[in-house]
């Protein structure tokens, strides 16, 4: 999977969290750039990551997770795995 | 009366663990429903019409599958902890008052980075599957 394919996945998979067909993502965006970013979406994005890419995250690898551009680095390394 | 309840933490799970019970659905369940809900519709009320159309007798409420559903992952995966998320479900086949049913539920899919998993949900009667689905807990 290459990173244009990767982000496009993940891209679909916050539309879908959020139900915004026209959210666009980048590296530097976290939680508070997002208004419904809350507890119960934070697990649902985690969740559907984990699904779709069929990988696991420890509670220690997301608490340390600052912004989105992070969050595709872990799920990037877990994939190459 | 005492009600027995699970109390499984995070880490007692495991993907592929599996909670049932049987359950019948009674008349007064349905009349209780019918009060609680304010859904009167003759498909949940009345024989007759409920063979006019197709059905072989009355056929019991979504809502009182559904509240099965809450039984098991209140009472028994996970039990006490348990937070609800999310639900998905299609109703498959008709379920008529008086038959005995079996729900099921197994952990397909766990986070534990969340406290959360993801659980699929059958209904079955005789084999025949009543209602699919899968919910979202969150172990608090």
């Amino acid at each position: 999977m290459d990173n244009i394919e990767l982000l496009t996945k993940v891209t679909s998979i916050f539309r879908e969290t959020f139900d915004n067909d026209s959210l666009v993502i980048s590296e530097n965006m976290s939680a508070s750039d997002i208004d419904e970013w809350d507890s119960l979406t934070h697990i649902r994005l985690i969740v559907s990551h984990e699904i779709e890419f069929g990988v696991k995250f420890s509670i220690s690898e997301v608490s340390e997770l600052e912004n989105i551009g992070g969050f595709i680095e872990l799920l990037e390394s877990k994939i190459r795995l | 009366m005492s009600i027995k309840i699970s109390e499984y933490r995070i880490e007692d799970l495991y993907e592929g663990l599996v909670e049932s019970f049987e359950f019948i659905v009674t008349d007064k369940m349905m009349n209780d429903f019918s009060n609680i809900s304010g859904d009167y519709n003759p498909l949940h009320k009345n024989t007759d019409y409920a063979k006019s159309k197709g059905f072989d007798g009355i056929a019991v409420y979504g809502g009182i599958l559904i509240s099965q559903i809450s039984q098991i992952i209140g009472m028994h995966l996970p039990g006490k902890n348990s937070l609800w998320n999310g639900l998905n479900v299609n109703f498959v086949n008709p379920l008529m008052v008086g038959q005995k049913a079996t729900i099921d539920a197994t952990i397909a899919h766990i986070s534990k980075a969340t406290s959360s998993f993801k659980l699929n949900i059958r209904i079955l009667y005789d084999e025949i599957i009543v209602l699919k689905g899968s919910a979202d807990i969150t172990i608090l």
